[in-house]
């Protein structure tokens, strides 16, 4: 592995997900590559990040917030069927796939579809 | 968000599109200026999939690497397996010309299994994807009512008399499809955060698609429906073990109830069970002429053959090795469905549940209609089994155990990757040209089968040309030069092409039959015998074949040769009075003859008439 490969897949080195034999080519590569070494140590060191606790508060927060969401009335449910703004996208793939059928029906020289209508090349004897 | 993050999460977007647009644009999509108007679809197809497959490079290579997850293993490695050894097979292969647009559909449609399977593993995508399939089979199933109440305002109106084939363009097609969205519209229908509006328009499309199937008045697509609705009614309980299952079995059962009495009172069972024994008798031969390694991916499209089934035929052409790759691919998916199973029960996935026991049954529905038994050939519903069956990979991974990626980096810096692009997009676009010059190099054969329809051989050889190598028409446009030629009655130029024809596809059509004709017009007698005899083993039942034969025969002074011949298509046909006629002349030269072996002198004055046999 050169450098920019192993820069390629820190990410999933860093969580632990690669692969066996592809962490152990990266090992081997930091062995003797300083930069690459000291930049995954910096990744690493970054992941576990400056405080290893969670706040204090965070467990009445989070109770509070619960507390909240269940008193609330939930959102209206979207009606998949309207016309909205996420409809639009649809549309207009529609709009162009029928605007090039009929472009492409109308424009593109050619006979009539011959199977739905008489036989073949064939020869008589 | 970084803007290499921003890329990669566009190329997924855009694969995601592309596979979207192929569900819905491949069941709904036709062209009536090509001989047959689903010649579209192989051609939005093959672009389609190009796409796919660059949209995917290229997230891969935004990312700097491509991942193959360790979940996604046993599904991939079959898959990946079957691939390269159907390139192998094809690059050892003869005839590659001919084969190469079923070359290409095989290698297409594992490409497409594997980038769903790793792509569009989660229940969001299988919601869109079955969302897509269902809005196409309501086109499919609105065209359809509309053709069966005679309101159909295009040019193909009638093609099939009274029987609905919609915009799959033929009923056997259409059925097959429709059957195929009964059990993704019940998962749907039963998925817990469906909304109520549109599970009632599940219960609609279920009524559409039902009628629909009926209206085909075809057996082998009831024979469909019956198939997937057993295995829905097979398959949906087992992931239900609650109340569900109950609803959903009486469900299936009522369904498969209906179906099959409908399937048994129609007509066509003879001819279909016939069809099937002949595909399966030509798939057999040509199975134990090269058992192993088979005779290369296309190779029945370059020897045409009728087909016993899409699995004899991939034994026919990857011999055993490929067989067992796909029963390895087949089990594996299996295996991962039923662990699947297990694991969202017993954590209460219900969502889950649903699509992988809609996808299950779907594709299980689609082997038994295409792999193990006869049924409709076509790209379209054939090819929904990979996406169908990549996605329930995909979905089965979810269940499975397994944290590792296996990655395959690309050594490059991010400003370096980006030079890629222009390349590679040259190389899409350069790829993106084959199907849309094959696209109208299907017009220029349908043109080409106008001019000769209206007796313009000329203008048609002219079109026939300009077909290019690899478009699904290219050998039978190489024929029909030849039957021009032969039309204009210029036998040795029609010889010439008939060569080239055969060494293409050697056994294409009736070319020994229309070599003899082209034979017998240069009054070589010796050659036209010879096609003739060929060609009766080729297509025993083919009786003009018989009657030329014993002509020239006689021709040749054969008159043995020309007795069976004339014999075999009295057989054939008792009721024609032509090959009586023959047969009164064969028996006519007979008599003759022996009259002059008696009476030398009398050689040549006088034939007799009648049809009596000669004694002696």
């Amino acid at each position: 592995m050169n450098c920019q490969s192993v820069v390629n897949v820190e990410d999933l080195y860093a969580e632990g997900r690669l692969s066996p034999s592809r962490t152990a080519s990266v090992r081997a590569h930091i062995k003797e590559c300083a930069s690459c070494s000291a930049r995954l140590k910096d990744e690493l060191l970054s992941l576990k990040g400056p405080s290893a606790s969670a706040p204090k508060d965070l467990k009445n927060r989070m109770k509070a917030l619960l507390a909240k969401i269940e008193t609330e009335e939930p959102p209206p449910q979207a009606k998949p069927w309207a016309f909205d703004s996420e409809m639009w996208p649809v549309v207009t793939s529609i709009a162009i796939y029928l605007g090039l059928a009929l472009l492409l029906a109308w424009t593109v020289p050619g006979a009539p579809s011959q199977r739905y209508g008489q036989a073949g090349t064939e020869a008589q004897p | 968000m970084t803007t290499s993050a921003k890329m990669t999460s566009f190329w997924f977007r855009a694969c995601e599109t592309t596979l979207l647009v192929l569900v819905f644009l491949l069941p709904t999509a036709f062209f009536l200026k090509t001989y047959d108007g689903m010649a579209i679809k192989s051609t939005i197809f093959e672009v389609g999939t190009i796409v796919l497959a660059f949209a995917w490079l290229f997230k891969g290579m935004e990312r700097g690497r491509w991942e193959l997850p360790e979940t996604a293993q046993p599904l991939a490695l079959p898959a990946l397996a079957l691939l390269a050894w159907t390139i192998i097979r094809f690059a050892t292969a003869p005839r590659q010309i001919a084969a190469l647009p079923d070359f290409l559909k095989q290698v297409l449609c594992l490409v497409t299994y594997l980038i769903v399977l790793l792509e569009f593993g989660g229940v969001q995508n299988a919601r869109r994807l079955f969302g897509w399939i269902t809005a196409a089979a309501w086109i499919a199933g609105l065209y359809g009512l509309c053709q069966s109440l005679g309101l159909d305002p295009l040019s193909w109106k009638g093609a099939f008399g009274q029987r609905v084939f919609s915009t799959l363009g033929g009923p056997d097609s259409l059925g097959l499809f429709l059957a195929l969205c009964i059990p993704l519209t019940l998962a749907q229908w039963l998925d817990p955060e469906r909304d109520s509006f549109l599970r009632w328009t599940d219960m609609a499309l279920l009524l559409v698609l039902l009628m629909n199937i009926g209206w085909t008045h075809s057996f082998s697509a009831r024979f469909a429906a019956q198939r997937v609705c057993l295995a829905t009614a097979l398959g949906l309980p087992l992931f239900f073990p609650s109340r569900n299952s109950l609803k959903t079995t009486i469900m299936c059962l009522v369904m498969f109830v209906i179906i099959g009495m409908v399937s048994f009172a129609g007509g066509g069972q003879p001819e279909f069970f016939n069809e099937w024994s002949h595909g399966f008798n030509a798939a057999r031969a040509l199975i134990s002429q090269s058992p192993w390694i088979g005779h290369g991916p296309g190779s029945f499209a370059a020897a045409p053959s009728q087909d016993g089934g899409a699995f004899l035929r991939m034994i026919a052409e990857l011999g055993v090795v490929g067989g067992a790759l796909w029963l390895w691919l087949l089990g594996s998916l299996a295996a991962a469905a039923l662990g699947a199973r297990r694991r969202f029960i017993k954590e209460g996935a219900l969502g889950e549940s649903c699509y992988t026991a809609g996808l299950c049954a779907a594709t299980l529905g689609l082997l038994a209609c295409t792999q193990l038994t006869p049924g409709p050939r076509s790209l379209f519903p054939d090819w929904l089994l990979w996406p169908l069956a990549g996605m329930l990979g995909g979905l089965t991974m979810l269940a499975r155990r397994g944290a590792f990626v296996s990655v395959l980096p690309l050594p490059l810096r991010e400003a370096a990757r980006h030079k890629l692009y222009a390349p590679a997009f040259a190389i899409m676009l350069g790829l993106v040209v084959f199907p849309i010059r094959w696209f109208d190099s299907e017009i220029e054969h349908n043109s080409a089968l106008a001019c000769a329809n209206a007796g313009d051989w000329q203008g048609a050889i002219a079109h026939f040309e300009m077909v290019k190598p690899g478009a699904e028409s290219f050998v039978a446009a190489q024929y029909g030069k030849a039957n021009a030629f032969l039309a204009l009655n210029k036998p040795a130029d029609a010889i010439n092409a008939y060569a080239a024809l055969e060494d293409l596809s050697p056994d294409y059509s009736h070319v020994h039959y229309q070599k003899a004709l082209a034979y017998a017009k240069l009054q070589d007698w010796t050659d036209a015998v010879a096609s003739h005899e060929i060609e009766s083993k080729l297509n025993p039942s083919f009786v003009t074949n018989y009657d030329a034969w014993s002509q020239a025969a006689l021709k040749l002074g054969d008159l043995g040769a020309a007795e069976v011949a004339a014999d075999k298509a009295a057989e054939l046909e008792p009721s024609e009075p032509s090959h009586k006629a023959v047969l009164a002349e064969v028996y006519a030269a007979e008599r003759q003859l022996a009259e002059a072996r008696k009476h030398p002198t009398r050689v040549g004055k006088g034939r007799a008439a009648g049809t009596k046999k000669p004694q002696g």
